[in-house]
Parts: structure tokens; C-alpha cells; sequence
């Protein structure tokens, strides 16, 4: 015979068969032929031997392959002694999953969505739980942080702020502490700067802080040398630090920004640093840090022991922990309580670990909401499991061949677990979008509930745990179905008919309850969020007390570096009422301290003349021009609004309104009657007429009883304190038909105009603050729809699973029965039976469930009581109709069940 | 399940098949022909075991294969012995003698 055509060389014999290995994977497509083409070479030469034989074509053609032996699986075999055998056969495996899904894709697409959702909701709440629970602060050694707090047990206060003076003699005298810091809550300063485009004016948010703030915290400023020494005590110059996305926006990131001024309510700052990027302590979105500005005198003074309203944090000593702080603390405490007794009665002290005290409260609920998740993921396996049972029933054909042409046992759960995980890896793969998704939504909503949600981020542990939920669940939900399917099956199992999917007695009833249990959950949470739903659409229907459409508004604050005398307040706040009222489009436009819906922001007593003994309290003052109530149509109900005639020269008079009226006046008229702000006041020039009375506006929240308000007109707010006028103002202007995105924007120019620092700021529609007042109830709609939704899925596909499941492993009595002249609707009526049983089951569960459950959220419904019948028939029409889907779907399979095909005698 | 059968144990045929390319270079067919009438007709190899066992032998580096063209002008993979396969053949040779030889002392034995 002829030599072969080359010759390849193989150094060593272990090289060789790995080279060769690596070699034969890498050539697969070549190699396939190659074998073929072998193969093919073997069986003609038989057949050619068959032929000389005297065998005619057909004969001798089929008498080789019989010689020959299955072709496949010598071509098995020969595979299986090349290549990387595992990695060939799990391509292999994974491809053959993909082909055997994609065959059923309604089976495919419940089973995924189910898994998505179960580990989307893992992995998103998971990587909240890590992101507050599990990662350390992001300071240096943020374990030797603790957070400092005071408390004084006869007042019912515990883990309060401290007072200035106290934090510092702690901070001298504890020698646990190797520093201590504090920080108050800050607000909103206007900031303008030279440094940039000509000095635009911009509203900012900050904390005012002690010198050592950033170094407590062990943090360096990114540039700059930080605060001076005793930048707290308001001698010398301002400073400020700037936050680094401040720095980089605003600034333009320019180097050389330290050392420059900026003007923080028309007060220069010397700009002395820029914090590290990212930092968001105490609270996210903050762009400046500025030092309190105490006077060296009020060190003594008893306000300032007296006054908590610093937050301090302190870095331990080496070798001290929190536990001994807290000791050397209270002992401090009770030192100072002894030399202090007007002050500090009754006022202990202690530290907590930092992290702790930001992240303890939530810690409970955290875990809760993650190990409710983990439950949904477990039903979501169940489920999933549920239905690879019920497809197992049609397969036991397929496996059973699969196995007698050669496919060894482990083989086949191989490749069933290949199916399974191919699942969950699609599972998984959409789940991790939810996730992604799911966390920044979290990490926006829960913003004011949630610390530290700027950490929150799908990182890599998270994405650890995500692929190994992915994984488990896989496995999981595979191995029980791969395991009962490639059951060596006995020869019964190849023969027609034998479709009893084995399912027994105990796993059924465990099934059944499970699907009961996701009903149940589904009952509750859908009418939690039909109570939700009622009461969000109850309460923006509430008559808020005036009218909110084509109306706009803005905040000016005038600070007292730039207009000190109480005329330049009044003037500039007059004239700017003025330009702003001659904006085209404009029909009126009024000042007001503060708006409805916007709070409670000056309460106190007052009295009424004539009354002296019975003071009346929590009330709402607000300090407003005439065209006030116009503007907002609020409705006059009696007497007169204000006039340009009630000023700071003319008698003062007040407008109360209905609230305060029916409290004080019951039947009787209000008007003139007058009225003092406080207690009975000393001076006759107190006294305030009343003139008019006014409809009840909704103050704090839309389901408010109503409140009590005195209007002041403007001006006359300086009749008790002539030095202290009102600097802060709402200017609200009402443009019927008008664009309110360019009025807005006219009225910030004429501001500008008459002052080139007056700026206008938190500029927005009454419409979307009316919209703002339902917020909570939106988004606690929104959160229950989302699970309910969820539920509602699970419940359904798990409903289907089952149904399919037993209707699987009953297809012989089902063809005995319509053989012997049952309908098919018969048949298709008694599953339905069972799964609405099973549903009805699950509802009653869920309806007593939801029936406690509602007592619970009662504080948060408005207008909607717990129990309500409408509410909860829609809820359980909605889930019937589902369920009623989910068990149909099945019963039409079984009743299309051919007879014949089943009866076939073994 | 449908087990390939072999009459022969693994390390016996491939024995036999390090034996056959000893004696020059050949295909499958050509191996299993050679087999079969050198042992007078009694060992019939079966293809579903001769075709893994060569592929494996080759894996491990004692044959190597290339294609060429048989001789009735047909593309075939002809297989050879490599220098590690001329050894391991001598040793197997070895073993296999030594065994029957057991063997037959056994059986001789009364």
C-alpha cells in the first residue's frame, strides 16, 4: 500500500496527547469530517466485499451497516477518546438545551420570566443589603469611627444631638478619643462666584461643620490644605470646601480654585479645599461644607450647652474600642452634669460604632425584605421545577430511546442539567438586567429611608451572588426532574402509552400546597395594592383649598449681609411683586412667607381679645400681600383681603381663616374682634383686628384635619420684632393659557434685574407640588402594584405547572375516559374543577391573611378602609380571572388528548 | 442499553493493532482484513471497538495517522506506528507473554 503523504512529530508521549488534545478541539469542524469521511471509507469497502460476494446493492448495502454496528456511536466513542471530552460535551450538552428549549417556547418563556424575577428581586436586594449592611464606611479604618450621642432619659430623649459646648469637653477630655468631630444639618445657601462665567447666582446645598471634620474622617481634601484650625469659631475670614462635582461643573475642575472667594449668601468664602470625589457625608448631594460660625463668647454661654444640634463623630485612640468610649463618655457626662446642674441635669453621653449608627435601624428590615425575597426565589425554583415535571411527562419517550441507542445515565442528567441551567443562566441573564434596573431604582426611591444608597451599585460581589443564586437555582430546580427522567427505564417505559410521569401522592399534595401558599401571597398583595391604589386616587381628588393650575412660584431669600435695614427687605420685596406682576401673561401675582402644602413653619399661641384664659395654640402664620388669596382663589368668606393700605404704617390687622373661625368663633362673626400673636400681650399696640376670614387651606399634607392660620400683610410682621422682617418669600404668579416654563424663567431675569444677587430659586408649578403632596401614597401604590404583579405570576405559572403536571401524568385515564364516551368539555371541566378548587383554597387563605394584614396599614390608607368589599371583590375577580387562565390552558391539552394514542396495548 | 461489545479486552487489541502497523501502514479496513485472517479467521474485530481504540492509541501518541489513497484510488486515513508506539509494542508483546504463560501453567495444573 502507498505511504501516507506526511509526517507529523510528536516530542514526548504526555506532550503529544495534549497538544493533541488542544489540537483536536480546535480543528472540530475538520476533524467531523475527517471521521466521517473514515467511516464512510470503512463501510464501502464492506459493502464492496458484500458485492463480491454475489450480494445485490440493496442487500449488500444493508448487510454492511448491519455488520457495521451503529454508526453514531462509534462516532460517539471515537469523540469520546479525542479532544477535551468535558468541554466538547458541555458545548455539546448546552447546544442540544437550547435546540430542546427553543422547541417549546411558551414552557421557555414562563420558566424564564418566573426565574427573572426570582433572581432579579434576589440580586437587587441583595445588593442593597451589601451595599448598607456588609461594605465598610468608605473611610480609612472606618471601624475605629463611632458616632457620639447624648441622651437624657427624663426627657425621653436617647440618642440625641449634642450641644456645642459639650461635644467640646469631650473632645478635650476624653482619652479614648484620639478626635472628635461634629456637624449640624445645614441647608441651602446661594452661592455666586467670581471665579466663573460672570458671577450666576446658584442654589446650594451644604452642612455647616468643625474644623476637623474631614480629618476625623480621615479623609484628605483632593486639593487644598482643608480647614484652618479653629475655622469654627467665626474669627477672621470665611472658609469653605467645595464638593468635586461642585468643583468640576461649576468651576470647570480648574486647579488653581483654592485661595479664590466665593460668595455664599452675599458673605465671601476663601475657598480652602475640595473634598475627594464621591464623598457624600452625612448626606448625599451635598456641594459645600462651610464651619459653624460660633463667637469666642458664646463658648460660656448656657444656650450653647443647652442647644443640641451638632452631630458628632470621633475617631478612637488606638487601642481603645467603642465599649470603652461609651464608659469614659458617660463618666465625662456625669462630670459635667455635676458642674453644670442648670444645664445638664439628667444628660448622659455614649458612642455607638459609626457604621452601626447609620445603618442599625434599617438592618432588621433589611434582612426581613431579603429573606422574603429569598422565599419568592425558592417559589420561583418550585415553580420552575414544577414545570419541567409537567413537559418530563411527554419526554420519558425521548429519554427512554435516547437511552437505548447508547446515551449512558450519566449522560442524560448531564444534558438535563445542561437544560436546566441553560435556564437559569437565561433566567439569570434577564434577572440581572432587573437587577441593575431594579438597584438604581431602589437606590433612588429609598433615598431619604436608606443610608449610604450613593454606595448602592450592582458590583462585583453582588454580581457573585448573583450568578451563584443562578447557578443553585439551576441545579435546584434541575436535579430532581433530570434524575426521575433518566431513570434507566425497563422496557415498559419504550412501549406506548406508559406516560405515568410517577407523580406520587406526597409530591403532589407538597406542590398543591405550595401553589396555595403563592395564591394566598398574591391575594394579599394584590389587594394591598387595590387599597393603594384607592387611596392615591382618593386623596388627589382632596380639595387642597385653592386653586394650583397656571400658577408657578419661586423662593428669594434676601440675607442679611447685603440688605440689613428692614425698609431695603420690604422695598426690594415690593418692587420685584411689581415687575413680576407686569410680566406679560401675568393676571396676579402675590408674596407669601410660605405656601400650602409646603409645611408648618411658624407655629405658636395667640390669643383672643377678651379671652385671656383660654390661649389658643398650633396655629400657622403667614405673612402675605394682598393679592394673596386672588391669586391662589382662595375664597373670601367674609369681611375683606388685605390692601395696599395695610403696610407697616397703618393699623395692624389680620385675615383668619374658616379652621380658626368655626374653633374660636364658633357661629359667631370674627370680624372685628381682635387678635395678639403670643400671650396676652403687655402693649395695646399688639393688638391685631381681624378683617377678614378666609377658606381652610391644606397646610402640611392632603389628609390633614384642617389647620388654623393668621395672615399677616406684609410689612406689618415687624409689629413684635421691628428689627427681624421677613426675608425668605414665595412669589407665586398665576398666567392662565400662558407657557409657565418661560415665565419662570422671566421672573429669575427681573429678580436679577433689580438686584444682581437676588436670585430665584426652587422655582416649580403649583400643579407639581399638589402632585409632590401624594408622593408617599404613589409610591407605596407603586411598590405594591410591583409585588403584587409579581406575585400574581408566580401563582399563575405555578397554578399552570401543577395543573400540567397532573394532567401529564394522568393522559391514560384521560383517554380511557373519552374513549368511553366522556366529552371532552366533561374532561376539561373537572381539571378546571381541581385548579379552581386549588385557587379557592389559596383565596380563602389569602383573604383572612389580608383581612389582619390590613389592620397594619391602616395608618397609611386614606379615604379607604382596610376591609373595603369593592376593593377586594375586584382584586379577587382579577386573580380568578388568572387562575381560571392558568388551569384552562392545561384542561384544553387534556382534552385534545387523542384516545387512541393512549390505549395502544403494550 | 446497547453496550459495544468487545470479545477482546482493551489492552489486548491494542496489542493487536500496534502488531499490525508494525508491519507497515494501514487503514481501518485494512487492520480489521489483517487481523482476521492472521488469526485464521477466529478474531473479528468490531468496528464500533476498533475505530475508538485506534483513535485513542493515536491520542495518546503511539500511532500516528495521515491521509493518503488506497488502492482502489479511494481518500483514506492510513495509520503507523511512532517510535514510543515501536516500544510500547515490545513491552506489550512482553506482558502478553508472560501472561499466557501464567495463564497456561494454571490451567496445566491438576
Amino acid at each position: 500500500m502507498p505511504g501516507p503523504e506526511s509526517t507529523p512529530r510528536h516530542p514526548t508521549r504526555r506532550l503529544a496527547s495534549l497538544r493533541h488534545r488542544l489540537a483536536t478541539l480546535f480543528a472540530r469542524r475538520r476533524r467531523e469530517a475527517d471521521l466521517d469521511e473514515e467511516i464512510r471509507f470503512h463501510l464501502e469497502a464492506l459493502i464492496e466485499e458484500n458485492l463480491a460476494r454475489g450480494m445485490d446493492p440493496a442487500e449488500a448495502r444493508a448487510a454492511a451497516r448491519r455488520a457495521f454496528g451503529g454508526v453514531d456511536q462509534v462516532k460517539e466513542a471515537c469523540r469520546d477518546e479525542r479532544g477535551l471530552p468535558w468541554l466538547d460535551t458541555v458545548v455539546r450538552d448546552l447546544r442540544w438545551a437550547f435546540r430542546a428549549l427553543r422547541r417549546s417556547p411558551g414552557f421557555t418563556g414562563a420558566a424564564v420570566t418566573v426565574l427573572a424575577l426570582g433572581i432579579g428581586a434576589t440580586t437587587a436586594i441583595f445588593s442593597v443589603v451589601h451595599g448598607v449592611l456588609l461594605e465598610p464606611l468608605p473611610f480609612p479604618e472606618s471601624d475605629r469611627l463611632v458616632a457620639l450621642w447624648e441622651a437624657n432619659p427624663e426627657r425621653g430623649w436617647d440618642r440625641a444631638n449634642a450641644s456645642p459646648a459639650n461635644l467640646l469637653d469631650w473632645r478635650e477630655q476624653a482619652e479614648t478619643l484620639e478626635d472628635a468631630t461634629g456637624h449640624g444639618w445645614g441647608g441651602g445657601w446661594t452661592l455666586a462666584g467670581k471665579a466663573d462665567s460672570g458671577g450666576r447666582l446658584e442654589r446650594v446645598d451644604g452642612v455647616e461643620v468643625m474644623d476637623n471634620f474631614f480629618s476625623v474622617l480621615g479623609l484628605e481634601p483632593r486639593l487644598g490644605p482643608g480647614f484652618p484650625e479653629g475655622a469654627h469659631w467665626a474669627t477672621g475670614e470665611r472658609t469653605v470646601v467645595l464638593s468635586h462635582e461642585l468643583w468640576r461643573t461649576r468651576f470647570g475642575g480648574e486647579p488653581d480654585i483654592v485661595g479664590r472667594r466665593v460668595t455664599l449668601d452675599a458673605v465671601p468664602h476663601t475657598v480652602v479645599g475640595v473634598a475627594p470625589p464621591g464623598f457624600a457625608h452625612p448626606r448625599p448631594g451635598l456641594d459645600v461644607w462651610v464651619p459653624f460660625d460660633w463667637q469666642p463668647g458664646f463658648r460660656e454661654a448656657p444656650w450653647f450647652r443647652m442647644a443640641h444640634f451638632v452631630r458628632p463623630i470621633a475617631r478612637l485612640a488606638p487601642g481603645a474600642t467603642p465599649e470603652a468610649a461609651g464608659a469614659e463618655l458617660a463618666a465625662i457626662a456625669a462630670q459635667l452634669e455635676r458642674r453644670y446642674p442648670e444645664t445638664n441635669r439628667g444628660y448622659q453621653a455614649g458612642a455607638t460604632p459609626l457604621r452601626e449608627w447609620l445603618v442599625g435601624d434599617v438592618r432588621r428590615p433589611l434582612l426581613i425584605l431579603l429573606g422574603a425575597v429569598a422565599l419568592v426565589l425558592l417559589g420561583a425554583c418550585a415553580n420552575t421545577a414544577n414545570l419541567l415535571l409537567a413537559r418530563a411527562g411527554a419526554r420519558h419517550r425521548e429519554m427512554a430511546m435516547r437511552s437505548a441507542l447508547g446515551a449512558s445515565r450519566g449522560r442524560l442528567v448531564r444534558q438535563l442539567l445542561a437544560e436546566s441551567l441553560t435556564l437559569a443562566l437565561l433566567g439569570g441573564g434577564a434577572g440581572l438586567l432587573l437587577a441593575v434596573a431594579g438597584t438604581r431604582a431602589l437606590a433612588e426611591l429609598a433615598a431619604e429611608i436608606l443610608p449610604r444608597t450613593t454606595e448602592l451599585g450592582v458590583d462585583a460581589p453582588v454580581l457573585g451572588a448573583a450568578l451563584a443564586a443562578t447557578v443553585g437555582t439551576g441545579l435546584l430546580f434541575g436535579i430532581l426532574p433530570a434524575l426521575r427522567l433518566a431513570r434507566r427505564p425497563s422496557a415498559e417505559a419504550l412501549k406506548e402509552g406508559s406516560d405515568r410521569a410517577a407523580g406520587s401522592v406526597g409530591r403532589s399534595r407538597a406542590l398543591g400546597l405550595l401553589v396555595v401558599a403563592e395564591v394566598a401571597v398574591a391575594v394579599v398583595l394584590v389587594v394591598g395594592a387595590g387599597l393603594a391604589f384607592r387611596s392615591f386616587s382618593g386623596l388627589v381628588r382632596v380639595d387642597p383649598g385653592f386653586e394650583a393650575e397656571d400658577r408657578t412660584a419661586a423662593t428669594f431669600f434676601l440675607p442679611p449681609a447685603r440688605h440689613a435695614e428692614a425698609d431695603r427687605v420690604l422695598d426690594l420685596s415690593r418692587r420685584l411683586l411689581e415687575r413680576v406682576r407686569r410680566l406679560p401673561g401675568v393676571e396676579s401675582a402675590a408674596l407669601a412667607s410660605s405656601l400650602p402644602l409646603q409645611g408648618v413653619q411658624w407655629s405658636s399661641d395667640f390669643t383672643v381679645e377678651g379671652r385671656p384664659n383660654e390661649p389658643g395654640i398650633d396655629f400657622n402664620r403667614r405673612i402675605v400681600s394682598p393679592g394673596y388669596f386672588r391669586t391662589l382663589r382662595v375664597p373670601l368668606l367674609a369681611g375683606r383681603a388685605f390692601t395696599p393700605e395695610d403696610d407697616e404704617r397703618a393699623r395692624p390687622v389680620v385675615v383668619i381663616n374658616r379652621a380658626l373661625a368655626r374653633r374660636h368663633f364658633g357661629e359667631e362673626s370674627p370680624l372685628g374682634r381682635r387678635i395678639a400673636i403670643g400671650r396676652e400681650p403687655t402693649d395695646d399696640s399688639l393688638w391685631r383686628e381681624i378683617v377678614g376670614v378666609v377658606g381652610t387651606e391644606k397646610i402640611q399634607d392632603l389628609a390633614e384635619e384642617p389647620r388654623m392660620e393668621i395672615f399677616l400683610p406684609v410689612g406689618q410682621e415687624l409689629l413684635e420684632y421691628p428689627r427681624l422682617p421677613q426675608r425668605l418669600y414665595r412669589i407665586v404668579a398665576h398666567a392662565p393659557g400662558h407657557d409657565l416654563d418661560t415665565l419662570s424663567a422671566e421672573m429669575r431675569a427681573a429678580a436679577l434685574e433689580i438686584d444682581p444677587e437676588l436670585l430665584l430659586y426652587g422655582r416649580r408649578t403649583l400643579e407639581a407640588e399638589v402632585a409632590e403632596a401624594a408622593s408617599r401614597e404613589r409610591l407605596l401604590m407603586l411598590l405594591l402594584g410591583l409585588f403584587a404583579a409579581v406575585a400574581l405570576v408566580l401563582a399563575a405559572v405555578g397554578l399552570y405547572g401543577l395543573m400540567a403536571y397532573a394532567v401529564a401524568g394522568r393522559r391514560r385515564e384521560i383517554g380511557i375516559r373519552l374513549a368511553l364516551g366522556a366529552s371532552a368539555g366533561g374532561v376539561v371541566g373537572a381539571i378546571l374543577a381541581r385548579g379552581m378548587a386549588l385557587f379557592a383554597t389559596g383565596l380563602a387563605v389569602g383573604l383572612a391573611a389580608a383581612l389582619l394584614l390590613g389592620r397594619s396599614m391602616e395608618a397609611v390608607l386614606f379615604g379607604v378602609r382596610p376591609g373595603d368589599p369593592a376593593t377586594i371583590a375586584a382584586g379577587t375577580a382579577l386573580l380568578a380571572l388568572a387562575a381560571f387562565a392558568a388551569t384552562y390552558l392545561p384542561a384544553r391539552r387534556a382534552a385534545r388528548v387523542d384516545p387512541l394514542d393512549t390505549l395502544r396495548v403494550e | 442499553m446497547i453496550e459495544p461489545r468487545t470479545d477482546l479486552l482493551q489492552g489486548t487489541l491494542d496489542l493487536l493493532i500496534l502488531k499490525t502497523l508494525s508491519l507497515g501502514a494501514m487503514h481501518g479496513w485494512g487492520m480489521a482484513q489483517r487481523i482476521r485472517q492472521t488469526s485464521g479467521e477466529v478474531l473479528e474485530v468490531q468496528q464500533g471497538s476498533l475505530y475508538p481504540a485506534v483513535h485513542r492509541l493515536e491520542r495518546q501518541g503511539w500511532i500516528r495517522s495521515s491521509w493518503g489513497v488506497s488502492d482502489n484510488n479511494r481518500r483514506a486515513k492510513f495509520y503507523e506506528l511512532t517510535a514510543v508506539g515501536r516500544h510500547r509494542l515490545v513491552e506489550e508483546t512482553e506482558s502478553w507473554e508472560r501472561l499466557s504463560a501464567a495463564v497456561g501453567r494454571v490451567l496445566q495444573a491438576v
